[in-house]
């Protein structure tokens, strides 16, 4: 059920030896360069998880200092791309821990109530809203598992629980996002940013 | 199955089409990463000025090394200092003492004319210093026993 990694998030993008030198030295332009490649992959995936476009701002302004950082420990063992991927990936998570009631009892309860909201029309759904309308974990083990190619084994270790525990929060979240589209096809479902 | 109904790569190409990047990110990343670096820079700065200033306080608080002492002016206040004494007759000690100061006398004069460096110089001093303490405490001692 797995999408595979999708490419058009960009962090499969090479980076050149170069580039990559310059870098480790701590040159403004070549970090420049770099943020000009995966600024727009980071922030979406960071967006995705978070939810909130102000939280997914801050954050890569996080991801990227931490880059600036710690560029020079990066040994070329996985491609660049890779290892950015994870510095955002753990930054969200760390995000989701300090957030209140980001707990994984906060997740599975707010899905569980979710879950009897009945009130709902999938006619007001929205890219977004589709997201947004799952607890800030479960969204992030939505996004990790079926955008980002993630399996349940990599969750638990990121999130520090076991498999059961991603598996179940998944399987949830799915059923959600299934009850949201079912009475109306995706190709109808509108566009829009998410709010600031 | 789910997959029918919702068709991830699909929605991720329709949130990526939907996602605008904030125009200003990389000049405020910037920005924040050169206050950081201006702040690191100041702290490391105030580090190596502390180090410094608690290198110079300890030479300044503690006592001189004696690799720091003018053993040829000790020497000549000794000697300025044993002329106040009577000279001593007969004991071993100053004997000693006198025939140690010939040798380190003659030596000092030895390296004087040959130019040597105070590698060699300080040491002669050193030992003449010594000797002179010797035999002031032993003209120091006469002069006691005499008063009594």
């Amino acid at each position: 059920m797995n999408a595979a990694p999708d490419p058009g998030t960009g962090f499969a993008q090479d980076v050149e030896a170069m580039m990559l030198a310059r870098a480790q030295r701590g040159d403004m332009q070549a970090f420049a360069a770099l943020y000009e490649r995966f600024g727009r992959p980071c922030f979406s995936l960071a967006l995705r998880m978070l939810g909130q476009r102000q939280s997914a701002e801050d954050l890569v302004q996080e991801v990227f200092l931490k880059m600036i950082d710690t560029i020079r420990s990066y040994r070329g063992d996985a491609p660049f791309g890779a290892w950015l991927k994870r510095l955002t990936v753990n930054a969200c998570i760390d995000h989701l821990r300090r957030q209140r009631g980001g707990s994984e009892d906060g997740a599975e309860a707010q899905l569980a109530h979710l879950a009897g909201d009945s009130g709902e029309t999938s006619t007001m759904v929205d890219a977004w809203s589709l997201l947004a309308r799952l607890p800030p974990r479960a969204r992030a083990v939505l996004v990790l598992h079926e955008f980002e190619g993630y399996t349940h084994s990599e969750l638990a270790e990121l999130f520090g629980q076991s498999e059961s525990y991603s598996k179940s929060i998944l399987a949830r979240a799915l059923g959600r996002l299934n009850a949201l589209v079912t009475a109306r096809p995706l190709e109808q479902v509108t566009l829009c940013s998410p709010k600031s | 199955m789910f997959s029918k109904e919702l068709n991830f790569g699909d929605l991720a190409r329709r949130l990526d089409a939907a996602t605008e990047m904030p125009a200003d990110l990389w000049p405020r990343i910037a920005q924040a990463h050169a206050v950081r670096r201006r702040r690191r820079i100041r702290i490391r700065v105030a580090g190596a000025m502390v180090f410094v200033l608690g290198v110079a306080g300890s030479f300044l608080l503690l006592p001189q090394s004696p690799a720091g002492t003018d053993w040829q002016a000790r020497a000549q206040a000794l000697e300025i200092e044993l002329r106040s004494f009577p000279a001593d007759i007969g004991d071993p000690a100053a004997r000693e003492a006198r025939s140690g100061l010939e040798r380190v006398d003659n030596a000092l004069q030895s390296a004087y004319d040959r130019g040597a460096r105070a590698n060699e110089l300080v040491p002669l001093w050193k030992e003449r210093s010594e000797l002179l303490s010797t035999l002031l405490a032993v003209r120091q001692q006469s002069a006691s026993i005499t008063r009594i």
